[in-house]
Order: structure tokens, then C-alpha cells, then sequence
């Protein structure tokens, strides 16, 4: 074992890492709002609200990310967008995650019994009460296994971003890999996204115990 | 006072009651009583504005508030039992926490339900999650209470102990309930009605 080669390649992916986090951290942030936004509009009726949201889930869906990323890079620009590459890489991660999101909750809004919004109407609430207080709650506790499957999934989309010329996790370890001719830094990013994996799992797995207790 | 005047109310082709009438008189327990079909609920869906395509009148007096139990009792699963009871006050009356928790607290001890204050909704036999779903009514400061098929989930015990509460409760509220058990209805009602011929008729238990 060369613990100094370890040392020295360490902090480059480290750096890489950072990128990797963040691209990870603020997708979620962004694309969960953003989903139960648009799932609880999905449940309004509206014929125009229903197919914009259709297309583009559709559309986010239906493509490829990776294409997705060069679009943002290099097609906004030609319509005058233009973004930082870190920026682009966590507006398409946001869009395309909150199509997947979009999908799921508003899958566990339709499957919340009508019952529940019937007696809240009765008791008073308002429909954006109804929604806030007794639906979009419920339908997250019934999403919970699905959008915790997507969340691993994004950890490893998350190298991607490499396609944005964004030096993450995996791509500075190729970088070091292509230099030194040797395989460690591939070892050494498997066993951090293994990590991360493992976080997330736990993560979720302590959110699913705590609301447990209703079906 | 709730009152039903030339009350019509069709699905389509088929209709459930033409001028129908009712008077459902204060503090007292009126049942109205028959099989399914006859469109005893959706008269409670109209009552409560859940239904809104009929043609007659449902008038209510200046301090009428209408509550109603539904038959699955529609309580709020992630929250707890106490909860229950204070968002619909805090949400809907923006009641201060501590008047709600005041009078959640109040009313569960009424009901004698206090000793479920901290448990979850999926913990609660049938004849709990009732007495929650009334309580919930009841906090909400409804002086009128529906009550949609009370004893279809319910064993004698728990159905004896309906009777007690709701002839004690009867003193200060008025129920309108439906049923299709005729040994509860008797047991419970100070005037019990039917549905015949699409309209409510006066029922006696022959």
C-alpha cells in the first residue's frame, strides 16, 4: 500500500466530490418543491395546467439526461440563457429529477381516498388547506420508497455532469487515472458513492420508520 | 334548526326524492331509516354542500353549524389523536394553540377518550376512532351532527355504548343520523323517518 500516492491524489478528488455534493444537494432541494407544485396543479382539473405539466414530464422523462445537459450548454445560449456550467448542470438535474418527482407524488395525491378531502370540506378547510394540511403530507409518507429509489439513482446521475465539462467526483478521478496509469482513484470514488448510497438508504430508511405508524 | 323544503335530487334518469320535506327538530335525535339505494347519504351530501345539484331548499337557522360523522369516519391518519382535533381549530377557526388544545382536551375528556390523546389514528378499535370522528365534530362548535350508518362497524357493546353517548349528548345537540339497524333506530330516536315513494314519510316501528 502507498499511503503517500493515497494522500496525494486525495484532496483532487475530494474537490471533485464537493461538485458531486453540490450538484446532489441542490437538486433535491429544488426538485421536490418543485414536484409537489406541480402535482397538486396536475389535480385542479385545468385541461391547458394538466397537458403543459404532461409535456413536460414527457419530455424530461422521454430524453436522455446527458442530452438534456448538452442542450442546456450549449443550447441555451442560443437563446440568449447563458448560465455557468455548475448552473446549467443543477437547472437540468432540477428539471429532470422534478419530472420523475412530478410523476410519483402526483400518483400518491390521486391514490389519498376522496373521503379525506370530502370531511375537511366539511369541517371548513379550503382547498389549499385540504392540499397542505391533509394531502400532500399523506401522498409524501405513500412516495416516500419511490422519490428514496430516485435519490440513489441521482447520486450516481450526478457524474453527468462531467458532459458540462464540471470536474465532479468520477471525472477528476479519471483525470488522476489517465495521468498515473494506475486504477486506485477508481477505487477510491466507488467506495464514496457506495458511501453515499449507504447515507442516503439510512437516511431514508430512519424517515420511513418514523411514519410508520399509518399506512 | 335544519329544515328540507321540496327538496328533488335525481341521478340522471333515476330520481331519490321529489319534493321532499323534513323538519329536523333541536336537541333532539332524529333517524331516518331504510335499506341502501334510497339515497339516504347523498341527502347528507347535500345537507353538507358536498353535493350541490338538486332543486328544492336546505335552510339552516342564524346559529345552526352542521357537522357530519362520515360511515368510514374520515379521520386524519397522520396525525395523532389530539391533533385531530387542533389543526381543524387552528387551520379553520385559527384558534390560538393552547384554546385548542384547551378544548380538544375538554372534549375527549366529554366523550371519555382522554386516554387516547397521544395515539395514532391505525391504533384505534372502531368504536374509538367513532367517538374521535364525533369529538372532531364536536370541537369545530357544530350544533347539528350527522351521523351516517353509526353501528355498521360496531358490536353490540360498542353500539350500546353509542346510545349512551348520543342520548346524552342530545341534551345540548341535534342528530340526524342514518341507519338501516331498526333495533338501534328504536333504541336512539326521538322521531324517525323514511324514505317512500321519493318522499320522507313519518316511520313507525311496527
Amino acid at each position: 500500500m502507498d499511503f503517500i500516492y493515497y494522500l496525494d491524489i486525495l484532496p483532487y478528488i475530494l474537490q471533485g466530490m464537493k461538485t458531486t455534493l453540490i450538484v446532489f444537494s441542490l437538486t433535491i432541494v429544488f426538485s421536490l418543491p418543485l414536484a409537489i407544485l406541480l402535482a397538486s396543479l396536475t389535480t385542479i382539473n385545468s385541461m391547458i395546467l394538466n397537458k403543459v405539466i404532461s409535456t413536460y414530464t414527457w419530455i424530461f422523462r422521454g430524453t436522455p439526461l446527458l442530452l438534456q445537459l448538452y442542450f442546456g450548454m450549449y443550447g441555451l445560449p442560443a437563446f440568449g440563457i447563458t448560465l455557468n456550467r455548475l448552473n446549467v448542470a443543477i437547472l437540468i438535474f432540477t428539471l429532470n429529477y422534478g419530472a420523475y418527482f412530478t410523476e410519483i407524488i402526483r400518483g400518491s395525491i390521486l391514490s389519498i381516498s376522496e373521503g379525506q378531502m370530502e370531511v375537511s370540506k366539511t369541517l371548513g378547510f379550503n382547498k389549499f388547506q385540504t392540499y397542505f394540511y391533509i394531502v400532500i403530507p399523506q401522498a409524501l409518507k405513500r412516495s416516500l420508497q419511490s422519490i428514496s429509489n430516485e435519490v440513489i439513482t441521482l447520486i450516481k446521475d450526478t457524474a453527468l455532469v462531467a458532459a458540462v465539462a464540471l470536474n465532479d467526483l468520477l471525472r477528476n478521478a479519471k483525470e488522476i487515472v489517465s495521468r498515473d496509469y494506475r486504477i486506485e482513484a477508481f477505487i477510491i470514488v466507488g467506495l464514496l458513492y457506495v458511501l453515499m448510497s449507504y447515507v442516503v438508504v439510512k437516511i431514508s430508511k430512519r424517515v420511513e420508520l418514523k411514519y410508520a405508524y399509518y399506512r | 334548526m335544519l329544515e328540507l323544503r321540496n327538496v328533488t335530487k335525481a341521478f340522471g334518469e333515476q330520481v331519490l326524492l321529489e319534493e321532499a320535506n323534513l323538519i329536523v327538530e333541536e336537541n333532539k335525535v332524529t333517524v331516518l331509516v331504510g335499506k341502501s339505494g334510497e339515497g339516504k347519504t347523498t341527502l347528507f351530501r347535500m345537507i353538507m354542500g358536498l353535493e350541490n345539484d338538486y332543486k328544492g331548499q336546505i335552510n339552516l337557522s342564524e346559529k345552526s353549524h352542521v357537522g357530519m360523522v362520515f360511515q368510514k369516519y374520515e379521520l386524519y391518519p397522520h396525525l395523532t389523536v389530539l391533533n385531530n382535533l387542533v389543526l381543524p381549530q387552528r387551520v379553520v377557526k385559527k384558534t390560538s394553540k393552547a384554546e385548542a388544545y384547551k378544548k380538544s382536551v375538554k372534549i375527549l375528556e366529554e366523550l371519555g377518550i382522554k386516554y387516547l390523546i397521544d395515539k395514532t389514528i391505525a391504533s384505534l378499535s372502531g368504536g374509538e376512532a367513532q367517538r374521535l370522528a364525533i369529538a372532531r365534530t364536536l370541537v369545530m362548535d357544530n350544533n347539528i351532527i350527522l351521523l351516517d350508518e353509526p353501528t355498521s362497524s360496531l358490536d353490540q357493546e360498542n353500539t350500546r355504548n353509542l346510545i349512551e353517548l348520543l342520548s346524552n349528548l342530545a341534551k345540548s345537540k341535534t342528530f340526524l343520523i342514518i341507519t338501516h339497524d331498526i333495533e338501534f333506530a328504536k333504541e336512539v330516536a326521538d322521531f324517525t323517518y323514511a324514505i317512500k315513494d321519493m318522499k320522507i314519510i313519518k316511520h313507525s316501528f311496527i
